[in-house]
């Protein structure tokens, strides 16, 4: 009997030591870990493209706006060129100028996506050079110049949107980390992005050897057009121009000419000379912008505004009108469509399976209007007249939307607002402009949001709107709900703090 | 073994102590916080509140399941209330005061923060007056504040049966007639003389009892002695001097009558956020409208275009306006505006001209067509959501010669589109022939054949597209109620296609009062044809009803004297 036993103890004890050679193994059997992963360049490679990946949206169900919905939302929903043309609470909530915390346009996690993807390459590129000796030091440096100045160009959207947001600059990759991050102040995300950008431009390249990844890689002019881009809006213009002057003497880039081509050059097929930076869509990733202006129609053009600054001309020959105006920005005889995104030509709508139309993030005539932006500030208003009649004599702008001999800076800068209306029309850039200029000198220019106001809010709370804008926290949204319960060390805006009793 | 026995009841007993402790059950279906309960919880802002409703006896209601919104005063603004009423607690007022404050302080229904507009509140307060809720910018931040005074310390605190919105001071109803109050205002001096002169201050100073059903509210428009003095107008007797003409202001014939008149509107509660919703008010004085549009943030009276002229309309000063009183609300212009006696005149209308499609540079009145979705234009509505379409003629096609060379085409039957409805242009008030001018196909029953309602009544002559223009002189047609409205130089006989321009008289109509009123097509066929329409055009009846002509250019021609032509057969 004994003896029985002790055979059944050491039978179980061989079963137990022999079977299972893997019965301690917690890897996963269908996926790769890290460790197994930075092993070579292209591993390098393939994460930093997954950055730009991420950048074109698949946010994930359940998770809010994606980044290019977001580029655009965040620019244009609450200035006053877009009207709600279909039932939707979220816009329609921004645009009457009820804005709260549970509203998911206030969503940045596709932002911190982007941003951890970016820390990923950053982290673990530079281990690679010791197992890889194919992987050279310069080579690391382009990988590394992309990641930064693409993190500094998400921070950068995230200060014009939220003011102060909470700077990570590491990887996530394990729950040991401290998540429970304040808010960074608004000069130290500043600087942030400035040490990002000057670290890129000196080692990001000119080109990439091809046009679609010179056009949807980060170059060197890629970093300089963001650089402009921040000093712009921390109002340091001399340093503006001078990020300015870097592209427009490289010789890369110019204006397209407008001639019958110009409207498919620049938005249909995209990658044009005048492109600097913009997300590439194509047949397998396309762009969410068909659902939001045609299959859905959630917005379209707003009237008032088009009659604003597309002063109609009856006597004017439909072929010398506005290029931007009907055609292309907005599509009149479609229902006031907004039309970059979603025209195959000037006449006639893409077919939803063709929505690739490329998201514009810097293209040159920008460059140009940023440095005319900047001279006029420093009191260089002809220089920057020159600039802006450059734009409008391509884009064959109407008289009525001249603004005549004035040159003194206030009058050349909404000059330069209103000409970047109309040249950037639903780009995502209208709200961040008429806020750069409101708010320049202490809120010089508040009576311009105000202004905005009178288009853009329904006529019943005109006024209500009105002074709720007059109180500048409201300037930048709250943080959203979860985020505040995820991350206690998070204080909302001022402006948007609920009652707790 | 006893040992045993004793261990065993002892466990039995230990489990029977420990079996003891009482379960809690749960007895309510929710555990969300009732109002009243939020009231009593919140002692340290809301206990004097509480105490109010104790002692009104409204507590229980705020306890009970409902869709309340309530604007909860602080403590500290009961208290400056008491000390402003020269009390020293709340024991020294009676039970029927505070629930009259409470019932000012709810609403049954439940209003969050995104209803707020710039004027009154969607629902009445249980007292029965409304409240004002916007917002304002002070010391650099925006606030909300209720009737322009009792600010608002937190938004939207949502509880079981409502929502909750605490202000920093009591809200107390107004008790003054709108009478009253212009009357208690000096800078309103002259204006309420001549409101007391043409006995409308009696009028304005009946307050309807609070739990009235239908309350007779007013809307008054006031100037300011200023005001009137910018027009050279000092006194009440300057006001009398200039516009009373038969001596007796009370006489409702009396222009001052009219004038004040015209500056009250009967039976509405309107604030500016709510004047600027409809174009068009309804005064006092009979049958007289004043007009309303929003130019950037300023309201406009009367800001109209009249024969092509605009004449700039009276501002209303939105700062001073929207004083609620116990009858109504009153606002303050800051230019006089008064009747203007307009004559009818004809309108010739192209429907096809809408302010919307004037908008389409390169598409309007450009040779091709587009679809127009139902929704798209202010002026016109019908009855599904087919869409109708805009159509422009090249030069030379058969449709070239109607007005601007431009129609509508509407698929007009009753398997479509049932009824189209316009609303028209200003036009002055008086009588009018109204004609209905189509490009008209020989076509029988296939094209459109519909009754016209002017203003919802139905019109008596049937208007069918399914005909030519019948043969005859003018005059001849006339009595059949038909005409030849478009002018064509070179073919001033009519013979080359000129009879496929129809207008058909729909009957006379008489416009009740000066403003936008509206014509509905409704179709009795079911043809398989669209409606072509051109035009229509109100002609008083006084006026000659064939000339003068419009050509295709929209220029209107006065008979020729070539006219007509001998008929060369």
């Amino acid at each position: 009997m004994k003896k029985l036993k002790a055979i059944f103890i050491i039978s179980i004890g061989l079963m137990l030591g022999s079977g299972c050679n893997d019965w301690l193994y917690l890897e996963p059997e269908d996926g790769i870990i890290r460790q197994e992963y930075w092993m070579s360049k292209e591993d390098v490679h393939a994460c930093l493209m997954g950055c730009y990946a991420s950048l074109l949206g698949n946010t994930g169900s359940g998770q809010g706006y994606s980044v290019p919905e977001l580029l655009f939302l965040w620019g244009e929903i609450r200035a006053d060129m877009v009207s709600l043309n279909r039932s939707n609470p979220d816009f329609q909530y921004i645009i009457y100028g009820d804005i709260l915390q549970d509203n998911q346009i206030c969503r940045w996690n596709a932002f911190y996506r982007t941003i951890n993807f970016c820390n990923t390459v950053l982290e673990f590129g530079p281990a690679v050079l010791e197992v890889d000796p194919s992987f050279t030091e310069e080579s690391l440096r382009i990988y590394q110049a992309e990641a930064r100045a693409l993190r500094a160009l998400m921070y950068l959207y995230l200060l014009k949107t939220f003011d102060e947001v909470p700077v990570k600059l590491t990887a996530t990759k394990d729950d040991s980390e401290e998540f429970n991050i304040p808010k960074s102040s608004r000069s130290e995300i500043m600087e942030q992005i400035k040490t990002d950008l000057e670290w890129a431009e000196q080692h990001a390249p000119v080109t990439h050897g091809s046009l679609a990844a010179d056009k949807g890689r980060i170059t060197r002019y890629a970093v300089n057009a963001i650089q402009a881009d921040l000093f712009i809006w921390s109002d340091q213009y001399e340093s503006c121009i001078t990020a300015c002057d870097k592209i427009i003497n490289s010789g890369f880039y110019g204006l397209l000419e407008s001639n019958d081509f110009w409207f498919t050059d620049l938005y249909v097929d995209g990658n044009s000379t005048e492109s600097i930076f913009e997300l590439q869509f194509s047949p397998e990733v396309l762009n969410p912008y068909y659902r939001l202006f045609k299959e859905r129609k959630y917005l379209r053009a707003n009237a008032a505004s088009i009659e604003e600054f597309f002063p109609s001309d009856p006597n004017a020959l439909p072929d010398s009108a506005d290029i931007r105006a009907d055609g292309c920005s907005y599509k009149l005889s479609d229902n006031f469509t907004i039309w970059k995104y979603v025209g195959r030509n000037r006449e006639e709508a893409k077919p939803s399976n063709e929505s690739f139309s490329n998201f514009i993030i810097y293209r040159f005539a920008e460059i140009l209007l940023f440095k005319a932006e900047a001279l006029s500030q420093l009191g260089r208003n002809d220089e920057a007249l020159q600039l802006v009649r450059m734009i409008r004599k391509r884009a064959h702008a109407a008289k009525a939307s001249d603004m005549g001999q004035a040159n003194d800076t206030r009058s050349v800068t909404e000059f330069i607002l209103s000409e970047r209306c109309r040249e950037f029309a639903y780009e995502g850039k209208r709200w961040f402009d008429i806020l750069r200029i409101a708010k320049r000198n202490h809120y010089e220019n508040l009576d311009l949001i105000i202004e905005m106001v009178t288009r853009s809010a329904p006529a019943e709370k005109m006024l209500t709107v009105q002074n709720k804008y007059r109180d500048t926290l409201s300037h930048y949204f709250p943080i959203y709900y979860l985020e505040l319960q995820a991350n206690p060390a998070l204080e909302q805006n001022n402006f948007y703090k609920e009652a707790i009793y | 073994m006893k040992t045993m026995k004793y261990l065993i009841l002892l466990i039995l007993s230990a489990l029977g102590i420990i079996g003891c402790v009482r379960e809690e059950y749960i007895i309510a279906t929710s555990d969300d916080v009732l109002m009243g309960t939020y009231f009593e919880e919140q002692s340290e802002t809301f206990s004097s509140f509480n105490e109010i409703l104790e002692k009104s006896g409204t507590i229980s209601f705020l306890k009970a399941y409902g869709t309340y919104t309530c604007f909860a005063p602080t403590n500290e603004a009961i208290s400056n209330y008491i000390l402003d009423k020269g009390k020293s607690s709340l024991d020294d007022f009676s039970a029927d005061e505070l629930k009259t404050l409470v019932r000012y302080h709810v609403i049954i229904d439940t209003i969050n923060s995104t209803r707020f507009t710039d004027g009154k509140l969607p629902t009445p307060t249980m007292y029965g007056q409304y409240l004002t809720a916007r917002a304002y910018f002070e010391e650099g931040h925006s606030v909300f504040k209720i009737n322009k005074e009792a600010e608002v310390e937190n938004l939207d605190i949502r509880v079981a049966n409502g929502i909750i919105h605490s202000v920093k001071s009591v809200l107390e109803p107004v008790v003054v007639s709108t009478a009253a109050l212009i009357e208690s205002q000096p800078e309103l001096s002259i204006f309420s003389e001549a409101l007391k002169a043409t006995g409308l201050y009696d009028t304005l100073d009946i307050i309807p009892p609070a739990d009235a059903e239908d309350k007779r509210w007013f809307t008054v428009f006031v100037h300011t002695n200023q005001v009137y003095q910018e027009e050279g107008i000092s006194s009440y007797a300057d006001l009398y001097d200039k516009y009373c003409h038969t001596g007796n202001p009370k006489d409702p014939a009396d222009s001052l009558f009219l004038y004040m008149s015209y500056h009250i509107l009967d039976n509405s509660l309107k604030y500016v956020a709510d004047l600027i919703t409809e174009t068009a008010h309804l005064t006092l004085a009979p049958l007289e409208v004043i007009t309303m549009r929003l130019k950037g943030d300023s309201v406009l009276i009367n800001e109209d275009e009249f024969r092509g002229i605009i004449e700039p309309g009276a501002p209303i000063n939105r700062l001073m306006s929207d004083n609620t009183t116990a009858n109504g609300v009153f606002h303050y212009v800051e230019n006089d505006f008064y009747i203007k006696m307009r004559y009818p005149f004809p309108i010739y209308w192209d429907v096809a001209d809408q302010p919307e499609l004037r908008k389409m540079v390169g598409m309007w009145r450009v040779p091709g067509w587009f679809d127009i979705q139902l929704g798209q234009l202010e002026n016109i509505t019908w009855s599904t959501d087919t869409p109708i379409q805009y159509v422009c003629a090249p030069p030379g096609d058969k449709q070239a010669r109607l007005i601007y060379s431009d129609y509508l085409q509407i698929n007009l039957r009753t398997a479509a589109i049932n009824w189209v409805e316009f609303t028209t242009p200003l036009i002055v008030k008086g009588d009018y022939n109204l004609w209905v001018c189509t490009r008209n196909v020989y076509d029988p029953d296939r094209r459109p054949i519909f009754l016209v309602y002017f203003n919802d009544e139905a019109l008596p002559n049937i208007v069918a597209t399914d005909q030519y223009l019948p043969n005859g002189t003018d005059e001849e047609l006339l009595l059949q109620g038909f005409k030849r409205y478009n002018f064509e130089p070179a073919d001033s006989t009519y013979l080359s296609g000129g009879n496929y321009y129809v207008a058909q008289l729909a009957g006379k109509v008489k416009v009740p009062t000066t403003g936008n009123h509206k014509v509905k097509f409704v179709v009795i066929n079911n043809g398989d044809k669209t409606l072509w329409i051109d035009m229509m055009q109100f002609i008083p009846s006084e006026n000659n009803q064939m000339w003068p002509r419009i050509d295709n250019q929209g220029i209107l021609h006065d008979k020729p004297d070539w006219y007509p032509l001998p008929e060369t057969e």
